[in-house]
């Protein structure tokens, strides 16, 4: 701890003083090559496409036109454009709410010596590991309407087989499900890896003040945890925005257009209708929110701190 | 873990080989070897040795069925008969196959924006769009005058934009009426009698839902929200007298003859499983007919071989009509050859579609009887005339279409509110003319833009 | 405190069925996989889902016995290590070189150039399809191109371009700076004090002790790569150089495509042969995930 005051301090007092001139060069010979490469193959594609939201270019032999803010207007004048945006907001927000909390639940749980303990965290990560393009098949599978093994079950069950693929209730939950069973177990490690790092001596102390367990939880755990929540919040948040291939792979924005999120949209006007225009300034609206909620929930954490 | 970190590394070392072995690998000099993409009915990937070469090692590892290993033989016999045909021409080719549907396209698209791949493009309901935004190469006048002199107008007509063509489908489906034989027995009707109308059709339907009782259905056609259903949705729409838009190519989805359509179709998917007519995938259609709890779809030739294979006994005709109405098609699993603007041997890459057209090609199509040749010399062959496969080719001479596409610059948006409209449409209890009143404001809409 | 002390037996019930559900589709996946095409399409689906006879022609696809059915099987299965071992070593030495540099060294511009690499996490990949591609197309002197990106096809079906791409991840150069900050300076100032110069300083002291936090990269990133099936795809047609990934969700498209009937238990056997070794690399490095985010998380 003292350690990292001096350390701190140190920082704090080099400001002042002129930056070392060899340490300079040391570290622009250490990270320039790598910034060269990420400008030239990560960068410029980054720019490029943003910078295409700002003209009018369709089709992929034909050369663009500048166009200002012309397809942000349109962008927020169509219902559909808007009707996307807010598709990805409610399916996001819920698949962010179940991994969030569900995810934090199975921390909790396993957060105390118990037998199994390492095999029941695998488990619950497992599904993150797997490839999307595979495990989407599987749910697509599930919800078959003839050899779907849902239905299947409600029939054993004595229940009426429901047409998953006619309603938006439905569609939107196989999404939610997927996306939760693929995201609960990411959540959970870092929950997990927040609730180890909390110093025992809190809970000792808590003990010694007669405290009992949602105390200790509600005064203690989640206090401790303010780091990790902006990070899961922040992660969760970028994740949930851009669904995308559960909407591809299962309910390609099905029924009746209702699952459509924002990022399929922009992935339907790219290779759609080659409209480069238009997919760039949907992306760019995306990250502008993203943005955004980024830095209220980091502005939160910095008042919070304080 | 120092273990795993030295083999980590030393595959890592192995990829920096393949680094620079891909570059080392440039074309071989030599005769110029057009490319040519194609699909996985009847192409491969390779020159024409490495596909028989693929084809053979599957025949010899033993593992297929009798049905899969006949087609695995014929597709040899196919690539031979092509090859040679392009010999003749002098082309050299080798096949590339870039999957089907929305992933083809994505990389079709990519092709185009780089100005470079394959010499000829295949696909389905891109191609007309395509074509219309001047990304495909008309055919010379040559070629285009033999075509027009021998060849059914269905396999082309898609594929022509002001008076010039841009495409052929040498082995074209068109959509029919099949049904399980088995399941009209059950409901004690004649198991070879065709509707003629919609009105017989769906009576029929309605006396299986009824005998099935829940265990199976009279069914009717999928009907998702994608081109797999408007593929099979089109055809009624325009016997009914309706469509997808106006003489001037404006976009038209609330007439009459949809209104009478959709109504049609609202009434016959009353008669399938649950979830089955507009599900995101067409498989849980096709698997509801392979388990044996629909009797009616609407499909291209190949259903018939896809039923036989499972053991089903399968019954086929051509579309009930509409009262008042008169008999139209659209073409369904056509393969449209094309030749794209940026390809460097496009001399080469016409020639090998004379080749598709050649009579020993073309024979192989009748031969395996599963999709209808396109040349017009078959209508007067006798032999021909009797089999499955003239049905088809009968009605790509009649009124058949492609799906069109939409003005302006929106194509994909308006097919998409197409596409939903219509399993809405069908699907629920809402005000059909209402939902297409919707679909035609947006269609205008986007079309506008 | 109370449920987790007084009834551990709720606990286990808990997150036992918990356990159940996120394992069952894999478990339902492995059925399917020992079906034929036939069996599949022609029974009712039922929750245990192996028939008998089990149709073993799948997995001996899987396991290289007989490749018939997909000859070029070997090469999915090379490319995708060969691919996912080249993406790990570079994109740790990168985060590590990185995530030490910022942490730890005083430069012009830093906090700018941090706050821009942080901000390129958020932009969605999607933005970024058509550009990278135009780029690999058109990149200058590769593949035939002149110094103006004309005339040759660029880095389009060569190997190359499954190596170039997004070598640098930013969240591992994140997470590295994270973890550097709670680690005492003292140590490497005494290595610096004894004359090491800074490359012994960072891999002789530093590396080992960061293991954790870049295990937890390295396995990230192996499993992101080893899912990739975008790159393969779009961007080569041999079928030399496809990865698994990109090989199964080819045969999504084929095997649904025009016919109409998903062929089931071959798109979900290859996606088995896809998830299996994910699984497994997973299995044996686990606890690395968990330790190493403690140790950036921890007062970070």
């Amino acid at each position: 701890m003292e350690q990292a005051t001096t350390v701190a301090e140190g920082v704090r007092a080099g400001k002042a003083l002129s930056l070392s001139k060899k340490e300079n060069r040391l570290a622009w010979m250490l990270i320039g090559p790598i910034l060269l490469y990420f400008a030239l193959f990560q960068g410029f594609p980054i720019v490029f496409g943003l910078g295409i939201g700002f003209t009018n270019w369709v089709g992929v032999t034909s050369r663009p036109t500048f166009a200002g803010l012309r397809n942000f207007v349109r962008f927020f004048q169509d219902p559909i454009y808007l009707g996307t945006l807010w598709n990805a907001f409610y399916i996001g927000a819920l698949v962010m709410f179940f991994n969030v909390t569900i995810g934090f639940a199975g921390a909790y749980l396993l957060n105390t010596p118990m037998k199994g303990k390492t095999l029941i965290r695998s488990i619950w990560y497992l599904p993150a590991v797997t490839a999307p393009v595979a495990t989407t098949q599987i749910f697509l599978m599930f919800i078959d309407p003839s050899s779907g093994i849902a239905n299947r079950a409600l029939q054993l069950v004595g229940l009426e087989p429901i047409a998953w693929g006619y309603s938006t209730f439905w569609m939107v939950t196989w999404i939610v499900a997927y996306s939760s069973w693929r995201g609960i177990g990411g959540a959970m490690i870092l929950w997990l890896a927040g609730l180890q790092s909390i110093d025992p001596a809190f809970y000792e102390a808590a003990d010694i003040d007669g405290a009992s367990g949602w105390q200790k939880l509600i005064y203690v755990t989640l206090p401790s945890l303010r780091n990790i929540t902006t990070f899961v919040l922040i992660t969760g948040f970028t994740g949930a925005l851009q669904i995308f291939e559960p909407v591809l792979f299962i309910s390609q924005a099905g029924p009746f257009g209702t699952t459509d999120v924002i990022v399929h949209r922009v992935f339907r006007d790219f290779y759609g209708d080659f409209n480069f225009g238009m997919a760039g300034a949907g992306a760019l609206v995306i990250t502008l929110i993203i943005f955004v909620f980024s830095l209220t929930t980091l502005r939160w954490y910095q008042v919070k701190e304080q | 873990m120092k273990r795993m970190l030295a083999i980590v590394a030393v595959l890592a070392a192995v990829a920096t080989f393949g680094f620079a072995a891909g570059e080392a690998d440039a074309p071989a000099e030599g005769p110029t070897r057009i490319r040519v993409n194609m699909e996985g009915y009847a192409g491969g990937e390779g020159t024409p040795e490495e596909i028989i070469a693929t084809q053979q090692a599957r025949l010899d590892g033993g593992e297929l069925n009798a049905n899969q290993a006949a087609e695995t033989e014929w597709r040899i016999d196919y690539i031979t008969a092509l090859a040679e045909a392009a010999d003749e021409r002098g082309v050299q080719w080798e096949g590339v196959d870039w999957g089907w549907a929305e992933q083809l396209t994505q990389r079709q698209l990519n092709a185009f924006l780089a100005e470079q791949g394959p010499d000829i493009l295949v696909g389905e309901v891109q191609m007309p769009g395509f074509a219309r935004q001047g990304y495909l190469e008309p055919f010379p006048p040559a070629l285009a005058a033999k075509v027009r002199a021998e060849v059914v107008p269905g396999a082309y007509g898609p594929m022509e934009v002001d008076g010039e063509i841009y495409g052929i489908a040498t082995f074209p489906g068109v959509n029919v009426l099949f049904w399980n034989k088995d399941l009209l027995r059950q409901a004690g009707l004649d198991p070879d009698r065709a509707p003629a109308t919609w009105d017989e059709w769906l009576d029929m339907v309605e006396q299986i839902t009824a005998a099935g009782n829940g265990e199976f259905y009279g069914g009717g056609t999928y009907a998702g929200p994608n081109f797999g259903g408007s593929l099979r949705v089109g055809p009624f729409m325009m016997m009914a007298g309706g469509g997808f838009i106006d003489e001037n190519g404006d976009v038209d989805f609330a007439n009459e003859g949809n209104f009478e359509a959709f109504s049609f179709m609202r009434e016959l998917a009353k008669n399938s499983p649950p979830g089955a007519v507009a599900g995101a995938s067409e498989g849980g259609w096709w698997d509801a007919l392979n388990q044996g709890r629909i009797a009616y779809v609407v499909d291209g030739p190949w259903r018939l071989a896809a039923g036989e294979a499972l053991g089903i006994d399968i019954g086929y005709s051509t579309l009930p009509i509409p009262t008042g109405g008169s008999a139209a098609n659209v073409t369904i699993g056509a393969a449209f050859y094309g030749v794209p603007t940026y390809a460097e041997n496009k001399e080469e890459a016409f020639l090998f579609i004379e080749a598709l057209l050649d009579e020993s090609v073309q024979d192989l199509h009748v031969q395996a009887g599963q999709r209808p040749p396109v040349l017009q010399m078959y209508s007067q062959d006798a032999d021909f005339a009797d089999s499955y496969i003239a049905t088809f080719h009968e009605t790509l001479y009649g009124d058949v279409s492609g799906l069109p596409t939409f003005k302006g610059e929106s194509n994909a948006r308006i097919w998409d509110v197409f596409h939903q409209h219509m399993a809405e449409a069908i699907v629920t209890d809402g005000d059909i003319r209402e939902i297409l009143a919707r679909a035609q404001e947006l269609g205008e809409q986007f079309q506008g833009q | 405190m109370t449920i987790r002390k007084k009834i551990p037996w709720v606990r286990y019930i808990i997150l036992g069925i918990t356990c159940l559900i996120f394992i069952y589709p894999l478990f339902y996946a492995v059925g399917v996989s020992f079906m034929t095409t036939n069996q599949f399409a022609t029974t009712p689906p039922s929750l245990i889902p192996f028939q008998r006879p089990l149709s073993f022609f799948h997995m001996r696809t899987l396991l290289l016995i007989n490749t018939q059915r997909e000859p070029n099987m070997p090469f999915y299965y090379l490319n995708s290590v060969l691919r996912t071992a080249w993406y790990i070593v570079w994109t740790v030495l990168i985060s590590f070189v990185a995530g030490y540099v910022f942490a730890r060294l005083r430069f012009r511009g830093k906090n700018a150039i941090f706050l821009i690499l942080l901000m390129t996490t958020m932009i969605p990949p999607v933005v970024t399809m058509a550009p990278t591609y135009l780029m690999m197309a058109r990149f200058p002197l590769i593949g035939g191109n002149n110094i103006l990106g004309q005339g040759g096809q660029g880095f389009l079906d060569t190997y190359a371009v499954l190596l170039v791409l997004n070598l640098v991840n930013i969240l591992g150069i994140f997470l590295v700076r994270l973890s550097m900050n709670t680690f005492p300076r003292a140590i490497e100032d005494s290595g610096r004090i004894d004359g090491a110069n800074i490359f012994r300083v960072m891999f002789q002291l530093v590396f080992p002790i960061q293991k954790p936090i870049l295990a937890y990269v390295a396995i990230t990133t192996g499993v992101l790569i080893w899912n990739d099936w975008y790159v393969p795809f779009v961007f080569t047609d041999r079928p030399q150089f496809q990865t698994l990934a990109a090989a199964v969700s080819r045969l999504t498209s084929v095997a649904i495509g025009q016919y109409g009937i998903p062929d089931w238990p071959r798109i979900i056997a290859m996606g088995l042969g896809l998830t299996i070794p994910s699984v497994v690399m997973f299995a044996i490095f686990q606890r690395h995930i968990v330790s190493g985010l403690a140790s950036a998380a921890v007062k970070g």
